[in-house]
């Protein structure tokens, strides 16, 4: 009984073990931008579930950036070796402080009113045009 | 004129002005199409600054926002949280309104200024109704109480989910003075009248003019 207890235990860990892999894979981060180096990865895009600010010393948005790429302002990962990849806040805590009070979430900016709304009309329009001329047409051919 | 009304009452419309009608919805349409508005710009032009330094500016609250290349400018409205800790946006019905975070630093000082504005609302463009197009190299004007105009280049744009926010890109500490303008883009969700993805800006301080 206890061997297939553990028999089932080992079967359990091989087949999650993959999915757990796969999970990590999927959403990559690095501690520091040598190790993205490593893993051939620069130029994270604020969009990237690896971007962290952490990583993005000028915050231009676009962590661990290689030489000569972004802003010519200077990239993330040029101050040194023995830089510890551009920390702004020299405490430790990630808890930022320039803004007060940071926002939850995107901003609901915009309703949609104007997307195609125009067009409707104006298609609309020209499908009623189209039609009265049809009409008009058709009504004279009859006299 | 009684007589004239009645007749006009029980006489069918003339051929002739059934025709004129359906030209006139026709050249109606027409006009529809041809009267998006000529490409006048309303906004400044926003130059480079005269005083070319990094080094950020004390604080000053901001007072209008110009971005050249899309020709969008606003006075700006400060806005802070909800109740659910979402930052605020002006009215949806002044579309045109741009807003300041006013719980993050002024535009020019030493940290991530935040500017949203509306892609659109009420059936109108909104002030960042053309954020996407916005490209690196462009530049941004913002207008300060202290007289100072701060000047931004922008070094990004990206587009991403509003569930996935890259929150600490956007509010994060930075080392330099910086510039965010937020505005959605995306999918639209018809039913709920909200799109979901933020269109993002940044863009870093790089000098200022005095104010003209």
């Amino acid at each position: 009984m206890k061997r297939l207890a553990s028999a089932v235990a080992v079967s359990a860990v091989l087949v999650l073990t993959p999915v757990v892999l796969a999970g990590t894979a999927s959403a990559q981060t690095f501690s520091n931008c040598t190790e993205a180096a490593a893993a051939g990865v620069d130029n994270i895009p604020a969009s990237s579930p690896a971007y962290s600010a952490d990583l993005d010393s000028d915050g231009d948005g676009v962590a661990c950036e290689k030489d000569g790429a972004g802003s010519g302002s200077g990239s993330d990962g040029s101050t040194g070796s023995t830089s510890q990849d551009e920390s702004v806040s020299s405490s430790g805590s990630s808890r930022p402080d320039q803004v007060t009070v940071v926002p939850e979430g995107g901003a609901e900016t915009g309703d949609g009113s104007t997307e195609t709304g125009s067009g409707w009309w104006v298609g609309g329009g020209l499908l009623a045009a189209a039609a009265g001329l049809l009409g008009a047409r058709r009504s004279r051919s009859r006299v | 004129m009684r007589v004239l009304l009645d007749d006009l009452a029980r006489t069918p419309p003339p051929r002739a002005t059934v025709a004129l009608a359906v030209v006139a919805a026709v050249l109606l349409a027409l006009a529809a199409f041809v009267s998006v508005p000529p490409a006048a710009s309303r906004c400044a032009p926003v130059g480079p600054p005269t005083h070319l330094d990094r080094t950020p500016l004390p604080s000053s609250d901001p007072i209008s926002i110009t971005v050249g290349s899309i020709d969008a400018c606003s006075s700006l409205q400060p806005v802070g949280v909800d109740t659910q800790r979402r930052i605020e946006v002006p009215s949806v019905h002044t579309p045109e309104q741009a807003g300041w975070y006013r719980l993050g630093p002024t535009p020019g000082e030493l940290g991530p200024a935040v500017v949203v504005g509306h892609v659109n609302g009420d059936g109108r463009e909104g002030v960042f109704a053309d954020l996407d197009d916005v490209e690196q190299g462009d530049r941004i004007a913002v207008t300060r109480r202290d007289g100072r105009t701060a000047s931004f280049t922008v070094t990004t744009v990206v587009q991403a989910d509003k569930d996935e926010f890259p929150t600490t890109a956007v509010y994060g500490d930075t080392r330099d003075a910086q510039l965010r303008l937020i505005t959605c883009g995306g999918a639209l969700d018809r039913s709920a009248h909200r799109y979901d993805d933020n269109v993002i800006v940044f863009a870093a301080y790089d000098g200022w003019t005095s104010t003209p």
